[in-house]
């Protein structure tokens, strides 16, 4: 048995890795700058101000500026960052689009081109072409300073806050390597001058070994971050909380897991019994009606149920009589120093409705399922051994019969979870229960990549446990399995 | 002679399925002694099995329904017994065996639960005694090292042990009859050989009379000491083996031992004509006459019944109209009618 | 070439009636009440899907106030300002182009054209037509090939001149209002003579979204199951029969795939798209719930392989692509009709939940945001509407899918 969970688990690793490449192909389908082609509507541009902002929080999370596999930027030439520039300053007639683009390649760039910027700026002030060694002069301002790292980390550690502290000394040196485009050319000068200074003392920096180069081709990449990150269980910030993602997931865990884990269980208590009634009742009346009304049930939308059911049955109800249940939450407000029964039976009352709503559609397909495997079961030799022995017929049907009709039953678990898990979003949202599902909603309204990417993965790996524990529990419960 | 253990009268079962009414069995009659072996021999879909299930109420129904009959252990009717009766009955004073020990035994729980769940249910018996009393039955049955086997499961035996525990099972409250439903077919040649030699020893030790239910006509020769030939649904034969392996008084025994191999003769096998009938459709009369070397009119519209006839006297009985006419005939040979 | 038997012709061949096996499905189907009672209702649901503007639209089939007949019905049809989605477009000129698909299916019965092939040929005529008529209504409004006059009040005018004793000799749909008419005076009105269904939060008329709602949710159903139905049986296909490390590769991602939530995933999708429309949301469904039919596929292919008929397709040396979708994959499909009609019924309630999180296209008149909104407001007939509309579809696709489970396995049926 124990070589079979170490089995199990070591299996897992390569499934995750792939859950891990798929999320990663999604975070690189994210859009490459929200609120670019948006209008300049005044209203819009609230909105947009905000997207933009939570774009650079999830930008610099997952380091979108970097190539998604090779980092070859060590190898830029000259003429890379001429044409970029050139095309960015509009000296040739290119499109508004074609000029985000080249302004974008400049900012991805980075370090790597500011000794081609430093010469640029150096070749066009003596060639004289104005307008090109403006915008050299304006890119290497950007690309000049080093990234912060975790900037939007509100409570940073010691070592990152001396390395921020440090950098940001850095970046104050350049605070006057600028001028305004009407500046006098006594002035621009001067600030072309003192970039020359200034790179001829960081020259260092910018000069890669052979060893650089290596690390900068595998690890300065998206991929190799992504994984760092991963590994480090680091998911960046929410832009609306500015909390660590990971914290702000595992409070919400308690609600989505409790949420989830009593259905499956609820569902499960249901519709064995319900299963075996109907197939011991084969083609009765009562089997009948019960099919029609599971049936009934499987096809009804839980949040239509649930709307139905906060319409009908909550404090916000039409009808004062039937005033029983809350209107969503997980606990009262006033509830926090009632006695442990107490807050459990709090918070079952809030559960009650929630729980009916993710319930019902799983238990009807459960218990069909149930009543399907036992009526193959039934008719198998051992169960006619079993009644030849002269055993009474409940134990023929619950004990050797029911044992083995389990079996089926029990692999649904692994696909039942991730249905559960998607259905507690829209259970989470009408009720409004603080959840990841809640959560999530609320993060794709405002944006929040960060969020929907952690929540994405820890879903994920939820599904993936309870596979296992579906593995495990099947090969506790079938012989065959624990012993191959 | 004294009042037989099992005694069988009339018994009739049907299935009444989407397409029509299947008259499985049709008023089969027979005994069983105490500490005897009856073998009923025929071809697969000719209702011995049926027949055998019908003595422990575990015909499936629906669809399956007995329609008449009478059958009677030691003496109590078992048809009028209530549910809760024919249960103390079985695995206890009859148990049963079954053709697949691949799938008869249930997979989910270890060979020792299963044999003391008998125990517990029919004689009180707790645990820990049960488990002694099971490892006991284990090697009584020749389960090598049962001490470790009782606590395995199905699929890590063999076919052959698996038949074994089965009977384990079976003669775990020293049943008086032990109904074996094609006990050797799903094995190994060598396994069914151990294997009837383990039931006619454990015959010899515990006294118990069996109901050998099979096709093999090698097996009923080994260890039967009467035979009940049954085609389509009837009994058509029966008596004691000798008699009936010496001088069968109806075509369909000759034509099953003409199709069985020898090795006294050089003749080529000759497998009897035609194939079985459709049970929905029936032949008149005679079942047997469509394919039967010698059918006679008389054959397609009366039945014959079980009597005594030709040179064979009590309890060697037939039911063909040919051996009435022909009482000399020897049907071994086989030939065709007009040879003769 | 001689074609290696299949089991579909051995099925044809063993009826007693020369029946194809479509026909022999459908024959099955046909016996159970449940079933023939939802393939009526499909068949009412795209009836009204398409005959929708004749139902419910503020402009008259023909209006004549005195001054000559005029017919602004079918101008509105193609009016930009009144149906602006693509979805829309095609369900309309469905129903300008019907009088023609009737005709020539009934020339085609005449003439002994099978079913099948006859509704296969109409669909890719309306699927061409569709596609030539799709750029006038692409782009901003300012399109050149695109003429949408400024909308006429006819059902204002009429009431105006009635009221002044001169009412118009008009025909106008069942219900006068339009799907996208907004009308803020009468925000969240109970049901009443004019609006049937009552009104929702920005005076729409219910009744007229519920009615458009089912172009939306049919074709979400159809596109996204068509989407995955595609993708799953090419992987599928080629993991099943070429086995070794492309089945390995495949098999692979199946399982991983399984792993997510299907509806976490798509949610993170549909956050990720910008400007999400009901086509982004159409591919979203189709591309995250694939692995069903891959590994009904796949299975299905691991048997067929080495069953005769293949073996003496590769023997005779006909191409691999021609066995693989010619020979296997149409005895393969039949587990696929019955995935994927259930399909349809959850591909319908994920948008609605999507249109309900209010995270779907809001341009289309989806029933799951009318839902929301009657949340929101706690107002029954914003309720009831919606819910038991979603609730009829998904019913009426689960019961044809029960009904084709059983038609086409025989095993089932008998318990």
């Amino acid at each position: 048995m124990r070589a079979y969970v170490l089995r199990r688990l070591l299996m897992m690793i390569p499934t995750f890795f792939g859950i891990s490449l798929v999320i990663f192909v999604v975070l690189n389908l994210a859009p490459g700058r929200p609120g670019a082609q948006q209008s300049a509507d005044l209203a819009q541009s609230a909105r947009s101000e905000r997207t933009d902002q939570s774009y650079r929080i999830f930008r610099e999370q997952f380091d979108l500026d970097k190539p998604v596999l090779f980092n070859t930027r060590f190898a830029l030439t000259r003429a890379e960052v001429q044409n970029a520039v050139e095309i960015a300053s509009s000296g040739h007639q290119a499109t508004a689009a074609e000029k985000i683009a080249a302004q974008d390649r400049l900012e991805d760039y980075g370090g790597y081109a500011v000794p081609y910027l430093v010469a640029i700026l150096k070749d066009a002030d003596a060639a004289g072409s104005v307008t090109l060694r403006d915008s050299a002069a304006y890119f290497l301002r950007l690309s000049a300073p080093r990234p912060l790292s975790h900037p939007f980390d509100e409570h940073p550690s010691a070592a990152v806050r001396a390395y921020n502290d440090q950098i940001q000394a850095e970046t104050a040196e350049l605070r006057d390597l600028r001028y305004a485009l009407d500046a006098p050319e006594d002035e621009k000068r001067r600030v072309v001058m003192a970039w020359e200074k200034w790179y001829a003392a960081h020259e260092g920096r910018f000069r890669y070994g052979l060893g650089d180069e290596i690390r900068i081709f595998f690890l300065e990449t998206r991929f190799a971050r992504y994984w760092a990150n991963l590994v480090h269980l680091d998911f960046g910030v929410s832009l609306v909380s500015r909390e660590p993602v990971l914290a702000t997931l595992v409070s919400k865990l308690k609600y989505s897991l409790s949420l989830s884990v009593a259905s499956l269980v609820l569902s499960y208590l249901i519709a064995i019994p319900l299963g075996v009634f109907s197939a011991v009742k084969k083609d009765t009346r009562t089997d009948h009606v019960l099919t029609l009304v599971l049936f009934m049930l499987y096809s009804l939308p839980s949040f239509f149920v649930a709307t139905l059911l906060l319409y009908f049955f909550s404090e916000g109800s039409d009808y004062p009589a039937l005033r029983w249940f809350p209107t969503g939450g997980f606990r009262s407000s006033g509830a926090a120093d009632s006695t442990t029964l107490g807050a459990l039976a709090d918070v079952l009352w809030h559960l009650a409705l929630p729980l009916a709503c993710l319930t019902y559609g799983s238990l009807a397909a459960l218990s069909r399922y149930m009543r399907t495997g036992l009526l193959d079961v039934i008719r198998a030799d051992y169960v006619r051994t079993a009644r030849a022995k002269g055993l009474p017929e409940l134990t023929v049907i619950g004990k050797h019969a029911l044992r083995n009709a389990l079996l089926p039953i029990l692999t649904l678990l692994a696909g039942l979870l991730p249905a559960i898990l998607g259905g507690s979003v829209i259970i989470e949202y009408i009720f409004g229960i603080p959840g990841m599902g809640l959560w999530v909603v609320d993060a794709i309204y405002t944006r929040d990549y960060n969020v929907v990417l952690v929540v994405e993965l820890f879903s994920t790996v939820l599904v993936l446990f309870g596979i296992l524990l579906t593995d495990l529990s099947y090969a506790l419960v079938d012989p065959r399995i624990r012993y191959e | 002679m004294d009042e037989p253990l099992l005694s069988v009268r009339g018994l009739s079962v049907h299935f009444l399925t989407g397409v029509g009414v299947v008259e499985a069995v049709d008023g089969v009659s027979y005994d069983v002694r105490r500490g005897e072996t009856v073998a009923v021999v025929g071809e697969s879909g000719c209702g011995k099995s049926v027949t055998a299930l019908a003595l422990l109420g575990l015909v499936p129904s629906p669809p399956g329904k007995v329609v008449g009959g009478e059958i009677r252990l030691e003496g109590e009717s078992l048809l009028d017994a209530t549910p809760e009766r024919l249960r103390e009955i079985r695995g206890d004073s009859v148990a049963m065996i079954f053709q697949e020990p691949m799938t008869s035994l249930n997979p989910v729980f270890t060979v020792g639960d299963q044999i003391a769940e008998v125990l517990a249910v029919h004689r009180d018996m707790p645990g820990d005694v049960a488990r002694t009393e099971v490892i006991r039955l284990l090697a009584l049955v020749g389960i090598a090292a049962p001490e470790q086997r009782v606590d395995e499961y199905p699929h890590q035996l063999s076919g052959g042990m698996r038949q074994r525990v089965m009977i384990a099972m079976a003669l775990a409250c020293g049943p008086k009859l032990l109904i074996a439903d094609e006990p050797t077919t799903a094995l190994d040649v060598t396994v069914q050989a151990q294997v009837l030699e383990l039931l006619a020893r454990l015959q010899r030790v515990l006294g118990m009379a069996i109901l050998l239910i099979t096709h093999d006509l090698g097996v009923v020769a080994e260890t039967a000491h009467r035979v009940v030939v049954m085609y389509a649904g009837r009994v058509v034969e029966q008596g004691t083996a000798t008699d009936v392996f010496a001088r069968p008084q109806h075509p369909y025994t000759a034509g099953l031992f003409r199709s069985l191999p020898r090795l006294d003769t050089d003749e080529a096998l000759r497998p009897i004509e035609g194939s079985v009938p459709d049970a929905l459709r029936f032949p008149s009369g005679c079942r047997f006459h469509p394919r039967c070397p010698y059918a006679m009119p008389v054959c397609r519209e009366k039945t014959p019944l079980l009597a005594p006839r030709g040179t064979a006297g009590e309890p060697h009985l037939s039911a063909c109209f040919y051996v009435d006419e022909h009482p000399e005939a020897d049907l071994f040979p086989f030939a065709a009618p007009e040879a003769t | 070439m001689i074609a290696a038997p299949t089991e579909l012709q051995a099925t044809a061949a063993a009826s007693p009636v020369a029946a194809s096996y479509t026909e022999l499905v459908l024959n099955e189907l046909r016996k159970k009440r449940t079933t023939r009672i939802g393939l009526w209702c499909i068949g009412f649901l795209i009836l009204l899907a398409i005959c929708a503007p004749l139902v419910s639209l503020d402009q008259p089939v023909a209006w004549n106030e005195g001054e000559g007949w005029s017919f602004p019905f079918f101008g509105a049809l193609f009016n930009r300002l009144l149906f602006e989605n693509a979805i829309d477009v095609f369900f309309n000129l469905a129903l300008v182009l019907s009088p023609l698909y009737v005709a020539a299916v009934v020339v085609a019965r005449r003439r002994g054209v099978s079913g099948t092939r006859l509704v296969a040929a109409l669909s890719l005529v309306h699927v061409v037509v569709f596609t030539a008529v799709v750029p006038a209504h692409l782009g901003p409004l300012e399109n050149p090939l695109h003429r949408s006059r400024a909308i006429v009040e006819y059902r204002g005018r009429a009431e105006t001149l009635t009221s002044a004793g001169h009412p118009p000799t008009a025909l106008f749909p069942l219900h006068r209002y339009g799907y996208r008419e907004t009308n803020p005076g009468e925000s969240v009105n109970p049901p009443s003579r004019r609006h049937w269904l009552g009104t929702d939060t920005e005076g729409r008329d219910v009744l007229a979204r519920m009615i458009y709602g089912t172009r939306i949710s049919l074709t979400i159903g159809v596109i996204a199951v068509a989407i995955y139905v595609v993708i799953g049986v090419v992987l599928g296909a080629l993991a099943g029969y070429f086995g070794g490390l492309v089945d390995g590769v495949i098999s692979r991602l199946i399982e991983v795939m399984i792993c997510f939530p299907s509806f976490f995933l798509i949610l993170t999708l549909a956050a990720v798209v910008e400007e999400r429309s009901i086509f982004h949301v159409m591919v979203i469904i189709g591309v995250t719930s694939w692995t069903g039919v891959a590994r009904l596929i796949r299975a299905e292919f691991l048997k067929h392989k080495e069953l005769e008929y293949t073996q003496a397709a590769i023997a005779l040396g006909i191409p691999r692509r021609r066995i693989i979708f010619r020979h296997i994959l149409p005895n393969a499909i039949a587990p696929v009709l019955v995935t994927a009609t259930f399909g349809i019924a959850s591909a319908i309630l994920v948008e609605s939940s999507l249109s309900f999180l209010g995270i779907g296209d809001l341009s289309v008149a989806s029933w799951g945001e009318t839902l929301n909104t009657g949340r929101l407001e706690g107002k029954p007939w914003l309720i009831f509407a919606p819910g038991l509309a979603i609730f009829f579809v998904v019913t009426v696709f689960n019961l044809v899918g029960e009904g084709l489970r059983d038609a086409l396995d025989p095993k089932l049926r008998s318990r």
